[in-house]
């Protein structure tokens, strides 16, 4: 391996002593160890400030813009995926709300109806009680109204009676007249 | 120009595509003196280790110093604040920078070592297509001594670049592997040893085939591109002089065939743009694949 490295080694020597003499073919075939030389400075020193002052900065600012850019779609992706939970989320809450009024409504109907039930009813036992009531009364007045009527065509009779006394006192026709007028009397109020 | 006979379109090829000393009426001819002078004085380096300062070495130095202008003034918002927002020319550099990540590195390389390798592929892409477009720009024939030239057309150069992937390769396999784990890695497991006589040359040759395969193709594609256009518009003088051999006058071009090779010229320019982006992706994709493997060297 030795024996190639210096067999190659003295060959671009050899490669690079030409140039001198020879056709312009070989003088422009052979390298020129000065070109080579000031090409190897040349290109070292444009790489090393190109690298320090110009791909340096440059890569970075693109890099810098890539990231952001990257950065500005993660953000509009992760919003419109917030956006499109926000509006399910919504959509739940509505069905749900939806739901909730209509069974508000349900339950008011039902209400509605058991108050109206139960209204009727005791309105009616209510009407029932005060007419009971009211016809109780109505007798009670009647009954007292009747015994008040007795008591002055009692009076009224026992007047009458009296006047006649005056004129015939121990008269048994008279007594049975009296009773007879109370009697009709009685009879018509029924 | 060179001279008048047969052989001058060949010169004239040889002396745009290869390298040369800048001349002593050139723009760069003082750095290049000052530089060459230290150079001298540093004589402890064997002869052919010389670095001299050539046509080339001021291209690369004209396209580095583009590519660090453009490229800082294009990411100057982003230094300072780091939710910047592009604008002109700084899109370009997004963009640049987002395909070579995205198209290159984390296909190949994967996106955990994606923010250690991106700088390097987006260096060679961008430093590599300036060179290749400095050298379609007809201005800089004016500025360099001895005709303009693309940079990544001579092998010296992509050589340079194909060593630091060369390096790039073997340091990504020790940070992920560790330095030893990264040598075994070059040799499948479960393989007969006498199977291993034969297959550790084998990569060991391999190694240093990756990036010389780099080295080629960018040089070969980058001077093929050059060679032809400049036999296109060779072509009027060659024909034209065919009557005309005389001593110490310029060849007489063919005027009718001058329109016909700046119309062809034209469209292979149009084909050279393309090249020159296409040579600089492969040579950036080839070397994040080479890394890449180094990485994920899953036998």
């Amino acid at each position: 391996m030795y024996k190639h490295l210096i067999v190659l080694s003295t060959s671009i020597g050899l490669l690079f002593s030409g140039g001198s003499g020879g056709s312009w073919i070989e003088d422009w075939l052979y390298p020129d160890t000065g070109l080579f030389f000031w090409a190897v400075i040349t290109f070292i020193i444009v790489f090393v400030v190109l690298r320090w002052k110009a791909w340096g900065p440059l890569m970075d600012t693109l890099e810098a813009r890539e990231k952001q850019i990257q950065e500005s779609l993660n953000k509009a992706e992760k919003i419109i995926k917030d956006q499109e939970k926000s509006a399910q989320d919504n959509e739940v809450i509505l069905n749900e709300a939806r739901q909730e009024a209509k069974s508000i409504i349900a339950q008011a109907k039902d209400a509605g109806e058991k108050l109206k039930l139960s209204l009727e009813e005791n309105g009616r036992t209510k009407y029932d009680e005060l007419l009971s009531n009211a016809t109780e009364e109505i007798n009670a007045q009647k009954q007292k109204a009747l015994g008040e009527i007795k008591n002055m065509v009692s009076e009224i009779a026992l007047n009458a009676s009296e006047k006649i006394i005056k004129r015939n006192l121990n008269n048994d026709d008279n007594k049975k007249i009296i009773d007879e007028t109370v009697e009709k009397f009685q009879e018509k109020n029924q | 120009m060179a001279g008048n006979n047969r052989e001058m379109n060949g010169d004239l090829i040889r002396h745009h595509v290869t390298d040369a000393q800048i001349s002593e009426n050139s723009f760069w001819y003082p750095i290049s003196d000052f530089l060459n002078n230290i150079g001298q004085k540093v004589s402890f380096l064997p002869d052919w280790m010389s670095i001299p300062f050539s046509k080339h070495v001021a291209m690369l130095w004209v396209a580095a110093i583009f590519t660090m202008g453009i490229s800082l003034w294009a990411t100057r918002r982003y230094r300072t604040n780091k939710a910047a927002q592009p604008k002109g020319i700084s899109h370009i550099y997004e963009l640049l920078l987002e395909f070579i990540k995205n198209d290159i590195i984390i296909p190949n390389i994967g996106l955990k070592d994606a923010k250690r390798w991106t700088p390097l592929a987006a260096s060679f892409f961008i430093f590599i297509l300036m060179c290749n477009f400095i050298g379609l720009i007809p201005f800089f024939e004016k500025l360099g001594g001895g005709g303009g030239a693309t940079p990544t057309g001579n092998f010296g150069v992509t050589l340079g670049l194909a060593t630091i992937t060369f390096f790039a390769i073997i340091i990504a396999g020790t940070l992920k592997h560790g330095f030893i784990g990264h040598w075994k890695n070059m040799i499948p497991h479960g393989v007969p040893a006498p199977v291993l006589i034969i297959l550790i040359p084998i990569e060991i040759i391999g190694m240093f085939v990756k990036p010389m395969a780099l080295t080629l193709r960018l040089g070969a594609n980058m001077t093929a591109g050059h060679i032809g256009m400049l036999a296109i518009f060779g072509l009027p003088y060659l024909i034209g002089s065919q009557g005309v051999p005389s001593e110490g006058l310029l060849p007489q071009p063919s005027w009718g065939f001058a329109i016909i090779a700046v119309m062809l010229n034209v469209g292979v320019f149009f084909l050279e743009i393309i090249v020159s982006l296409v040579q600089a992706y492969v040579f950036t994709l080839l070397s994040s694949v080479f890394i890449g493997m180094a990485i994920h060297a899953e036998h």
